[in-house]
């Protein structure tokens, strides 16, 4: 039996009926779904979009369909997504996308574009459905994760100096590009510990104790050593370490840094050689005025010597004489012999206290009696002291205590004091060129000398410069004998002072040494000239 | 032979003190020695001498003092200056100021014996 055509009418209708009410349904359904949804063709063509799509982009259906030609999607990312659409389309098999979509105001965010087939019970393709899911916000969070992480990657490779991490355990386990370009090596090719095989043979120990320290207490860790280069070159290098606890209050990792410190240190040892240089041109300096005096004392030395010499040869003449006479005289011919030794001893002694006053000794203390460190000086100045005709007094005191000193220093000083007050006087006519020199026992038990000139005077303003260095008021002078001398009487925890003569004309220079002075400075002295 | 010739010896120096004088006495001289140039001028044995050994630099009056001071008087004393300096420079200049002689120490007794005698044949 044929059902009626009505009947079949009514049929297609009810079906339609139906199946609109099936698609208002799905509508209804993609609609309320809170993404983004479209239904491809299986060639791909846009049939369906729901609400969400049209909101968001601003478009219509018909729009939309034009999407490959159009600004819809981020031109920057369409080439890709329409190559992945493509492929996707023409295999039958599914594609994940990142892209950005244009919203209605012209914004661009980022989506997760899913499209996937929807296949019949032959598995035939009869459609496409895309689901695209708003990730922007996600996808900015990661970015600027992924960026600061380039940025701390970026700043730890390229921080001028070596970066490294270890473990718990204290095994090496990352370098930054600087360390690996540094030592040659990867954090790989150094496990095990053989990093320690780049520390210098004589840090070894020292470096592995100092490390196993830090590790096993967790404390900060810092050392210094020499590590060898890629190079070669063994270079000082602090490394400095710092553990990372986990919450449990474990050690998590150590980061560390290694600074190349090689150019500093010589810099150091440079400046430590430089001021050595500058000390040692400094008593060269002062020996050059010394050596000055030398030459100014060269006719004391001459003097000295000559007399005793002269002696020498006329008592032995002498005593020839006496015994080629007839009769001989023996007993005139023994005190001449008897002389002669005595002036020969005499010339041994002026050249015993020459070789102490000039070989170049270092700062040597000893027990001092001030008397007898001053009459070697007046021997030595007498020649000079006459040829000024310079009128010498002493008034040495019986009770004074021993010091403490260098003599050959102490000397030096005294020299200065006497050359400086007998260069004082030579212009002096109209009164004896009178040089005091006083030792006198202190209060306080210390020892004072003083030596006292009739000479031109120092203008009281100019008292404290004296002491200044290269300050002078001689023509010819270098003005560096009395800050010398100040330098070494304050070596000697002592004071050198000057003052205008009271009721008379001239100036008055002082030094006073405390009894015991045990401890002095350790600095290298400059000596006096 | 009268009274043998004076040679006063004036030097600061002991050693010269001392040893001068005996080889002066062993040229056939009287001697006799003083430490300063002042002690000579007060010993009263100025117009005796009739040779100066004289040394040059001493403390107070030097020896060209000396000379200078005696240059003043009516009597002339032949010097012979004698000097432990090393300066040589001096020598001509105490011979144009009229010294006999300019010995540098220490000299030999030959030198001293020429030197006494031209200042003594100077009378």
């Amino acid at each position: 039996m044929e059902p009626p055509v009505e009947s079949l009418a009514d049929e297609v209708t009810r079906l339609r009926e139906a199946l609109r009410e099936s698609e208002r349904g799905s509508r209804l359904l993609l609609d309320s779904i809170p993404g983004l949804v479209a239904l491809l063709a299986p060639d791909g063509q846009l049939q369906f979009v729901n609400r969400q799509i049209l909101e968001y982009t601003g478009r219509t259906l018909d729009e939309l369909k034009h999407w490959g030609t159009s600004d819809t999607v981020h031109s920057e990312d369409l080439p890709h997504v329409i190559q992945v659409f493509t492929r996707s389309i023409g295999s039958g098999s599914p594609y994940e996308i990142v892209q950005r979509l244009r919203r209605a105001d012209g914004v661009y965010r980022w989506f997760q574009n899913n499209g996937f087939p929807l296949r019949d019970t032959s598995d035939r393709i009869v459609r496409w459905c895309v689901l695209l899911i708003d990730i922007d916000e996600r996808k900015r969070a990661e970015d600027a994760i992924r960026a600061s992480e380039r940025q701390f990657r970026l700043l730890v490779e390229t921080i001028p100096a070596l970066v490294w991490r270890g473990t718990p355990e204290g095994e090496l386990d990352y370098l930054n590009r600087r360390a690996v370009e540094y030592l040659g090596h990867t954090a790989e090719s150094l496990t095990g510990g053989r990093w320690l095989e780049l520390v210098h043979p004589d840090h070894r120990e020292t470096t592995v104790q100092r490390w196993l320290q830090a590790a096993t207490t967790g404390s900060s860790y810092a050392d210094e050593y020499r590590l060898r280069r890629a190079d070669g070159e063994y270079r000082w290098i602090r490394s400095v370490g710092e553990p990372l606890h986990d919450t449990d209050g474990r050690i998590a990792n150590w980061y560390g840094l290694v600074i190349d410190i090689e150019d500093r240190k010589r810099a150091e040892a440079e400046s430590r050689t430089a001021e050595e240089a500058l000390n040692r041109a400094r008593s060269e300096l002062a020996h050059v005025a010394r050596v000055t005096t030398v030459g100014a004392l060269t006719a004391s030395i001459a003097h000295e010597v000559n007399q005793p010499l002269s002696g020498i040869l006329t008592n032995a003449s002498t005593c020839l004489r006496m015994l080629a006479a007839n009769p001989p005289d023996i007993e005139g011919a023994r005190e001449t012999a008897r002389r002669t030794m005595r002036d020969g001893n005499r010339a041994s002694d002026v050249i015993t206290r020459l070789r102490a006053l000039f070989t170049k000794k270092e700062f040597t203390l000893e027990p001092l009696d001030l008397n007898e460190v001053t009459r070697e000086v007046v021997v030595l100045s007498l020649s000079e002291l006459q040829r000024n005709r310079i009128v010498l007094e002493s008034e040495f005191a019986d009770d004074l205590p021993l010091i403490t000193g260098d003599r050959i220093q102490l000397q030096q000083v005294m020299l200065n004091l006497l050359r400086n007050a007998s260069d004082a006087m030579v212009g002096v006519r109209d009164r004896p060129r009178r040089l005091l020199l006083r030792t006198e026992r202190e209060e306080g038990d210390g020892v004072r000398l003083t030596v006292r000139d009739a000479g031109v005077g120092v203008d009281p303003q100019s008292m404290n410069k004296l002491f200044d260095a290269f300050y002078t008021t001689k023509p010819d002078g270098m003005g560096i004998g009395l800050s010398v001398s100040r330098s070494i009487i304050e070596r000697h925890h002592g004071r050198l002072w000057a003052e205008p003569n009271d009721g008379g004309p001239g100036a008055t220079f002082s030094f006073w040494i405390p009894r015991q002075a045990e401890r002095l400075d350790a600095v290298a002295a400059p000596s006096a000239s | 032979m009268t009274a043998r010739s004076l040679v006063s010896i004036v030097d600061d120096d002991e050693s010269i003190r001392e040893s001068l004088p005996d080889l002066v006495r062993q040229f056939g001289f009287a001697a006799r020695a003083f430490p300063s140039a002042e002690a000579f001028l007060a010993s009263g044995f100025v117009t005796e001498t009739r040779c100066l050994i004289l040394d040059i630099a001493m403390p107070g009056m030097s020896g060209p003092d000396l000379q200078r001071e005696l240059a003043n008087r009516p009597q002339i004393i032949p010097i012979v200056f004698i000097t432990a300096s090393g300066d040589r420079a001096i020598r001509p200049r105490l011979l144009a100021q009229g010294a006999v002689e300019c010995l540098f120490k220490p000299f030999s007794d030959a030198a001293l014996l020429a030197a006494l005698n031209a200042a003594l044949a100077m009378r």
